[in-house]
């Protein structure tokens, strides 16, 4: 039983363990947090799911069969807790029906482990090109976590207006990110 | 291969904004073919990290801060400027939390209208073609006459906070009590032998400081507590707030908290809603401590430098906790909760007078804690020359606060108000509002308060205003609404400008202005009678400080008494303006018009 096999670890065995999960986590944690933004689309919420899921991981992991994807594990625990939340904590907000949340997930099962590091890497590069009142748009966005009609106050903007400047400013990172990725191909 | 995306439901999507009937075609295109969901998840991949990446720019920034004032004033030869601090602390919390008039300190885009009326009215001067001066600016010596001096103490950028409550406080040096109302300055010290203090600093956060304690107003964005316990309220416009502690520093990331000092220095930290940012750090202000973060419910005690903060239980009783209002039953019930009511002031809940002689002078008007409004926006007037007097039994025998039409007016702290509104009023002219000479109408209440914005171009949010027709159309005691919506070729622009007939003087109104941008419309209702309705096509939305009695920056003062307002962040429904009608016509015993016409015509109106 496994249970019994994680008794007879000595303390060497149990840094390895650390080790090894630290490296899994570290790979899976992109896919992971990218399932739980498309399902829950609030990243504050997506950001303490990952949480839940990271402690849950931890805590499960000498039951994670090694011969499994941790990926596809990962995302299970995920799925789990994105569900428990609809159930528990946001009964009245709307959201997929399981059978889109499983067709998500086993999209996010699929995530190659490199998918993650290029496209950040091209992605801060980007950000960084992004200023003035773009950046701020985004900053309010994504880190103050303020709705539309906040922002829109917030920068003496309409409401269309926001809405408009981060259609494009998320096309334009989209496309520079794809640019970006494409030259560094070019350049290996 | 995936179907080409639909972006506009992406976006959508991820700002929350989905239809339900988009809802339903988003969820039909991923699983429309095999490759969509991949796509989809590609796409909210991209987004999540963009947030990933952004945040860990910011909390770059906000580490990497210098230390607040007031561990530079604790050594005698690091002074600093205040406004450097500030601007410092603004570069780097601005992008999350950005306070409107700093923008321009860290964009290149043409700074915005914060600019002061002064510089604007010189500015303006060349445009000869004026309808109504007293919007944009004054523009010749005789309006600037008219011209309000500065709010008292003036609005310079080393303004930090003001305080907006004092409960049983005894000043450890009476000679430096500070009176309810006044704004602090970066720098100011609160320290009390006992009672409780709240600060409302400029970036919307709010500390409620319980004696014995000693706290530093460091800039809108910090505070220090020396000795005793500060609880803190930061709303999402002060993301990043920090109280420093004399070995520990707590970074507010959308929350409630409190700190506590004891007499060694020690610090506990407390968490009562959301999450902070956590670490030691020593009193020349390093940090030395790794980051923590603590949630909901969980409290640490930094004491022994060398070691790892402790966990320990919370205890929310040592702090001074924000109440929301004992309201009415027949006030829940009438008065929606879930609105976004953002500010309510009743003469005969939330007034507080003035300790000094003369009596029963109005120094605060406390913003009503009940439902969505969470966040006590308080209208305060320090300066004795020009508080308001509080009229026992002066609308049909109910309370009200009573403006004398020369010198007397009211000045929330910073307010955030939507594109969407509807405020009520319960107001009546006084026998001041009919002398006669009169060329200009007054206002009773203008979202252009200190620092007043030059309101250039139609594109800007606009300035509500509830009052009299200023100029062109004045005719004493006639009452409504516009929305002055700047300058056009040369010429002011107002819109949704809806007045009723004059009023007389002593006689009690509820007035009710509704703003819809969303659906384009605005009425004016006055004791639930539809008045008129205009085209609401320009935004509203601004945080600015709301001014009540008078113009925003103008000596158009109003006379007469305000026995209730409240503001919604919203349009109401018109179950909903009929519910909070009728419980102030119960309150002030006003008649209303038949409710069958006035309802039906505005709920036409919110229809279309």
């Amino acid at each position: 039983m496994k249970f019994e096999s994680r008794l007879s670890h000595d303390d060497g065995d149990a840094d390895d363990d650390r080790t090894e999960l630290a490296a899994l986590w570290e790979q899976a944690r992109p896919a992971v947090f990218a399932y739980l933004t498309a399902t829950v689309y609030d990243f504050h919420r997506a950001e303490d799911l990952l949480q839940e899921v990271a402690v849950a991981i931890a805590g499960k992991f000498h039951t994670f069969d090694h011969e499994r994807s941790f990926l596809a594990w990962a995302i299970g625990i995920a799925r789990n807790r994105v569900l428990l939340y609809f159930r528990e904590q946001a009964r009245d907000r709307r959201h997929f029906s399981d059978a889109t949340f499983q067709l998500l997930a086993e999209a996010a099962q699929q995530y190659p482990p490199e998918e993650g590091s290029p496209k950040r890497e091209a992605l801060r590069h980007c950000l960084d090109k992004t200023t003035g009142r773009r950046r701020r748009v985004l900053d309010l966005r994504y880190t103050g976590g303020l709705s539309i009609a906040e922002i829109a106050a917030r920068l003496d903007m309409t409401n269309s207006a926001v809405k408009i400047m981060l259609h494009r400013v998320r096309a334009a990172i989209e496309q520079c990110v794809e640019r970006r990725i494409a030259q560094e191909g070019r350049w290996r | 291969m995936a179907m080409s995306a639909p972006l506009d439901l992406f976006n959508q999507y991820v700002d929350g904004e989905l239809s339900p009937a988009d809802w339903e075609l988003l969820e039909a295109w991923i699983s429309a073919e095999p490759g969509n969901a991949k796509a989809f998840l590609d796409w909210m991949a991209l987004q999540a990290w963009t947030h990933d990446a952004l945040r860990g720019h910011l909390l770059q920034q906000v580490l990497s801060e210098e230390p607040p004032l007031a561990c530079a004033a604790l050594k005698p030869d690091a002074k600093r400027p205040a406004w450097k601090t500030w601007a410092a602390v603004a570069a780097s919390i601005i992008a999350a939390a950005s306070y409107y008039w700093m923008q321009p300190l860290q964009t290149n885009e043409p700074a915005g209208p914060a600019a002061p009326v002064a510089i604007a009215a010189a500015g303006a001067a060349a445009n000869a073609d004026v309808v109504d001066t007293a919007d944009a600016g004054a523009r010749n010596a005789n309006e600037q006459e008219m011209t309000e001096p500065n709010w008292p103490g003036g609005l310079s950028d080393s303004i930090a906070a003001s305080l907006t409550g004092l409960r049983h406080c005894v000043w450890q040096d009476p000679a430096a009590a500070i009176g309810i109302g006044r704004q602090l300055h970066a720098g100011s010290r609160i320290a009390l032998e006992s009672g409780v203090a709240r600060v409302t600093f400029e970036s919307g956060a709010e500390a409620l400081l319980k004696g014995p304690c000693d706290f530093i107003v460091d800039n809108a964005m910090h505070g220090t507590i020396r000795y005793g316990r500060v609880s803190v309220t930061a709303p999402k416009r002060a993301y990043g707030f920090r109280i420093r502690a004399p070995n520990a520093e707590v970074i507010d990331l959308g929350t409630e908290f409190g700190v506590a000092v004891d007499q060694g220095g020690h610090s506990e930290v407390h968490v009562f809603s959301g999450e902070v940012l956590s670490r030691s750090v020593d009193r020349e202000g390093q940090q030395h401590g790794e980051l923590i973060r603590v949630t909901a419910n969980n409290a640490v005690k930094f004491a022994d430098p060398a070691q790892s903060p402790s966990k320990i239980a919370t205890n929310t009783s040592l702090f001074a906790r924000k109440r929301m209002a004992a309201v009415a039953a027949s006030a829940r019930e009438s008065v929606p909760s879930d609105a976004q009511l953002a500010l309510w002031l009743a003469a005969d809940a939330s007034v507080k007078m003035a300790k000094d002689k003369p009596r029963k002078r109005v120094v605060a008007w406390s913003d009503i804690l009940y439902g969505d409004n969470i966040s006590a926006e308080d209208a305060l007037q320090p300066d004795s020359a020009a508080q308001p007097a509080l009229a026992r039994k002066a609308i049909n025998g109910r309370p009200a606060v009573r403006f004398n039409g020369s010198s007397s007016y009211l000045v929330t702290t910073p307010l955030e108000t939507t594109d969407n509104q509807t405020i009520f009023i319960v107001c009546q002219f006084g026998k001041g509002a009919e002398r006669p000479g009169r060329k200009r109408g007054s206002q009773i209440l203008n979202y252009n308060g200190p620092p007043h914005r030059l309101v250039s171009s139609t594109y800007e949010p606009g300035v509500l205003q509830i009052g009299e027709p200023l100029a062109k159309k004045f005719e004493a005691t006639r009452l409504g609404g516009k929305l002055f919506s700047g300058r056009l070729n040369g010429r002011d622009v107002s819109e949704s400008e809806m007045y009723c007939e004059p009023l007389g003087a002593g006689v009690p109104i509820i007035l009710a202005y509704r703003y819809d941008l969303e659906h384009h419309t605005s009425s004016l209702l006055i004791n639930n009678e539809l008045i008129d309705t205009k085209p609401a096509l320009r935004p509203a939305g601004v945080t600015s400080r709301k001014v009540i009695g008078k113009h925003g920056f103008m000596k158009f003062h109003f006379a007469g008494d305000i026995g209730e307002l409240l503001i919604f962040n919203s349009a109401l429904e018109a179950d909903d303006m009929n519910s909070v009608t009728q419980y102030l016509s119960k309150k002030y015993d006003i008649s209303l018009k038949p409710p069958s016409a006035a309802s039906t015509a505005l709920s036409t109106d919110v229809e279309n």
